[in-house]
């Protein structure tokens, strides 16, 4: 029989029985009849005019249907679309092209091959301008202006900045120790498995449009569609999004691209199905980006070792458009967490954003709004100041936590955290890989001339956005949703405005209603992603799910409860207070024979429910968070580097995380070694890059190196626990900690091995060739 | 991207420079041109074939001579694009005889777009250096010829 198991259990994902059968349903698993296909013709240089499309010899092959441009999109006024950060960026240009790999026109065939021998076949002739693509040199008087159509005649798109300017001033040159570094975050691609695309099918006859598509917010995209198109008679009672099963979205699939719109203009045109999917090289060449910070942080101390003050300046390269994914009100998103786990008294950060010419972007790469760069910096320099002042790092970053008794506290960038215990967690990591031996082998080892080093990443997340005081998107507050009915049976389908990509939903949200209400999981249907049947919602990313909707889902269950209780009181002829609520039954204090199951109560809700009260069994919550929750642990990375030939080799890493309340213990160690994997990767392997002629280099699987199987360690995982004493389930996010957290312990420790050399820093990915240079360049030859 | 280095030919100057300027044998010499037609004043409408690891293609051009200073040095600009991307090139052939032999300095700076260049970025310095030391190796061969 069905067991409720609710949170802390194990339960076996719901999902994976269609997806390791193959069974899935992709993007690319949709075949409508009639379909079109569209194909994208993109721009060899980073920066030119156009001065001819020829689209002749593409028509004349069989099958093409059309060529469209910018110019034909411009009738309709859809050439330019908005972007979610006060921004606008082309569709499809009318005269300049800002980016290699960028849409020039698009192509319309019946099939999907034909599409692309049409699109190899438009002629476009280009007349090249100046590139930029240093957004340093961008932001010089002397640079040209790459952004023609926007008033502002620079390439600075904002100033942000938060804190105290002069305090962190006079702190820092009162500091008896300070450190400064130039920390260069690169350019890095989610990369995920499956490309974006979606089928676009206009029906005439009710004036109706659906789109499937890869999006992790399908109903702030329906709004967004009204908005742009409505002046074509697009409505949103009209627009239905379906976001299907997704692999990997990790922040690259909320914007919306050129393609999308492409595909949804071209079916209203035909009134045909359209369908556009993304090939590999477009998805990483083009696709929204991440990082690309370039960041100056300096820290102040005592002698002592305590910490006094932080002051980051950071130049943002946005590229062509400022096309991030934040809140609106954060421009650099949470970049402002960067004081960490640490107590300062003063702290300054600001952030200026450039365009370049390269691919727009910025978007939250499984990085919580910019919180992997802020995370990574202050870690970083955390270590600098404790090798600076000859501290053990681990004494040194217990000396300055936050101390447990200090929570709710507030950090002087103007959070409140919720609740932490990053000694706890520091604690434990240093047990579990053997700390102190470790620093004793180290020694020993350095005596020998061989390179072994420890490092530490004590970071502090903050996720679940958010209050809707402060978040929202295009004005769309940041609050989530859940809505559950329970059917007569007892059986319950539960829809909530999130969605999926992989974390597991139709199983954690099912056992936190089953954790409130008693259904077992398996009674429990989880639906997502159709905007026709799931109330309105945010979306999934920046680990705001757990935060925001499965808070939502408990709430609605209680409501549920609550009406249980009085269907229950009328059932068993008791007064509602003398009832008491054991999981999944309401029964008479002092007789618990006297009981009814949420079943019984279920089938009485439809069939023998009490006068004056509606009948059914169900309610809608959606949920308002009174803050973020800031979950945080405490990773330690043993490396030994190989002097011949610069190798670096991740012995041991061990990762203690603590995201509260835990639904599924087996889902966090899922998300948190998925997270590691994806934060050794940028540590170690990934960049984008771009030579002078804007020329991107790492734009295939050839040149941008993800890990393999082959490379990724065995990851040590554990948690502690210190639940959110906001959230209604004491639950924080956890599918971002660990990509936030484990680039800083990787590179601290390959650093840490080479502190004594005289080596400060080496700017990730620490590659063999950079180790193997810097170890030359500091007389190690072997 | 760069390019420079230096070829010694075994033939005078005079000789060299009169092969340089031989639309014929700038045709045959040239790795991967399939057609060269001149158009006049040192202009030529050129056809290319090449492949630089995985990206092979044609690309339709037109090639350049200016800034001639016989017979010392000359200048070469090459302009194409093709289904693989773009490429703009200028070179600078300088002659120098020693000892009734040509030293051929020449340096070079081409902008490469497209999928030769996003792709065959880690190629294109290798290749380059390829290409000159053939179209070297080609011209003497065609000396001998005479």
């Amino acid at each position: 029989m069905a067991v409720a198991h609710g949170m802390g259990h194990s339960v076996k994902r719901k999902e994976d029985a269609r997806f390791i059968r193959g069974k899935g349903n992709y993007i690319d698993d949709l075949k409508l009849p009639g379909m079109l296909y569209l194909d994208i013709v993109r721009s060899p240089y980073a920066h030119a005019k156009i001065t001819a499309i020829r689209a002749e010899k593409a028509l004349a092959i069989p099958g093409v249907l059309a060529v469209i441009t910018g110019r034909d999109l411009d009738k309709y006024g859809l050439a330019w679309m908005p972007t979610l950060m006060s921004d606008r960026q082309m569709v499809l240009p009318i005269d300049t092209v800002l980016y290699q790999a960028q849409e020039v026109a698009a192509v319309l065939a019946t099939q999907r091959y034909i599409a692309a021998d049409g699109a190899a076949a438009v002629e476009v002739d280009y007349e090249p301008l100046p590139v930029v693509v240093d957004p340093k040199k961008a932001l010089r008087p002397d640079a040209p202006v790459l952004r023609e159509d926007r008033e502002q005649k620079t390439n600075h798109i904002w100033h942000w900045e938060v804190g105290d300017r002069d305090a962190t001033a006079r702190a820092l040159e009162q500091a008896d120790v300070t450190v400064e570094e130039d920390l260069y975050i690169p350019r890095i691609h989610v990369a995920s498995i499956e490309t974006c695309g979606c089928v676009a099918q206009w029906d005439s006859v009710d004036g109706k449009l659906t789109l499937w598509m890869t999006t992790q917010a399908p109903h702030a995209i329906r709004t967004v569609v009204a908005l742009v198109a409505g002046h074509l008679g697009l409505a949103e009672h009209k627009i239905r999004v379906v976001s299907p099963d997704i692999g990997g979205g990790f922040g690259g699939k909320v914007p919306v691209y050129p393609g999308y719109v492409v595909a949804v203009a071209a079916s209203v045109l035909t009134g045909k199905p359209v369908k556009w999917i993304e090939d590999r090289m477009e998805n990483i060449q083009a696709d929204s980006f991440a990082r690309d910070y370039h960041i100056t942080a300096e820290l102040g101390a005592k002698r002592d070792g305590t910490l006094t003050a932080l002051r980051f300046k950071t130049i943002a390269d946005h590229g062509a458009f400022d096309a991030a994914a934040n809140p609106s009100k954060f421009p650099a998103g949470l970049f402002s967490i960067c004081t960490g786990s640490y107590d300062f008294q003063s702290a300054f950060v600001e952030v200026d954003g450039a365009y370049t010419n390269k691919p727009p972007g910025g978007i939250a790469y499984r990085c919580s709004f910019r919180v992997t760069e802020a995370s990574y910096a202050i870690e970083r320099m955390a270590d600098i100041m404790a090798h600076e002042l000859k501290m053990d790092p681990a004494e040194f970053r217990l000396k300055n936590f936050i101390r447990p008794e200090a929570f709710p506290y507030k950090s002087p960038l103007g959070w409140t955290y919720d609740s932490g215990n990053y000694q706890g967690a520091l604690k434990k990591a240093m047990e579990m890989i053997g700390y102190t031996a470790l620093r004793r082998e180290q020694a020993e080892k350095r005596t020998r001339g061989e390179l072994m080093g420890i490092g530490i990443s004590s970071f502090t997340e903050i996720v679940g956005a958010g209050p809707s005081h402060s978040f929202d998107i295009l004005g769309l507050k940041m609050f989530d949703s859940a809505e559950i009915r329970v059917h007569p049976t007892g059986k319950a389908v539960a829809r909530f405005g999130t969605k999926s990509q992989g974390q597991g939903h139709e199983t954690t949200y099912a056992q936190v209603i089953a954790h409130e209400l008693g259904i077992p999981e398996d009674d429990i249907a989880v639906e997502e992603g159709d905007t026709d049947t799931a109330p309105y919602g945010l979306g999934t990313y920046a680990s705001r799910s757990t935060p925001v909707a499965a808070a939502a889902g408990a709430v609605a269950a209680r409501k549920i409860r609550d009406k249980a209780r009085k269907i229950a009181a009328h059932l068993l002829e008791a007064s509602e207070s003398d009832l008491e609520w054991e999981r999944g039954k309401f029964f008479v204090k002092g007789s618990p024979q006297r009981a009814k199951t949420i079943q019984e109560i279920a089938f009485a809700a439809y069939t023998n429910h009490p006068q004056g009260l509606e009948a059914g069994l169900e309610a809608v919550a959606y949920y308002d968070p009174p803050n973020l929750t800031f979950p945080f642990g405490s990773y330690i990375c043993v490396v030994d580097i190989d002097k011949g030939t610069g190798e670096v080799k991740i012995r041991r890493f061990v990762a203690v995380d603590d995201c509260g309340n835990i639904i599924n213990p087996m889902i966090v160690e899922g998300q948190v070694h998925g997270g590691l994997t994806m934060g050794l990767a940028p540590a170690l392997y990934e960049e984008i890059t771009y030579d002078d002629d804007g020329n991107i280099r790492g734009g295939s699987f050839m040149d941008y190196l993800l890990p393999t199987s082959m490379e990724t360690p065995r990851w040590e995982t554990a948690n502690t626990v210190t639940p959110s004493p906001h959230h209604p389930l004491g639950a924080k996010g956890v599918g971002e900690s660990a990509t936030v957290g484990a680039p800083a312990a990787i590179a601290n420790a390959v650093i840490d091995a080479m502190w004594h050399l005289g080596v400060r820093h080496i700017d990730i990915p620490i590659t063999p060739w950079k180790v193997w240079k810097v170890l030359r360049q500091n007389g190690v030859t072997e | 991207m760069k390019v420079e280095g230096t070829y010694t030919l075994p033939a005078p100057r005079d000789k060299v420079w009169a092969l340089l300027n031989d639309p014929g044998v700038l045709a045959r010499a040239t790795p991967g041109v399939k057609k060269l037609e001149p158009q006049g004043d040192d202009m030529f409408k050129a056809t290319i074939e090449l492949g630089i690891g995985p990206v092979k293609g044609a690309y339709d051009g037109k090639v350049s001579i200016t800034d001639k200073v016989p017979p010392e040095r000359m200048t070469l600009r090459v302009e194409g694009g093709g289904k693989p991307g773009t490429i703009r090139a200028t070179g600078e052939l300088r002659l120098e005889e020693s000892e009734g032999k040509t030293v051929v300095n020449y340096t070079g700076d081409a902008q490469i777009t497209g999928l030769i260049a996003s792709v065959g970025h880690r190629l294109i310095g290798g290749v380059a250096k390829q290409m000159a030391s053939e179209f070297f190796k080609a011209l003497e061969r065609e000396l001998q010829k005479r």
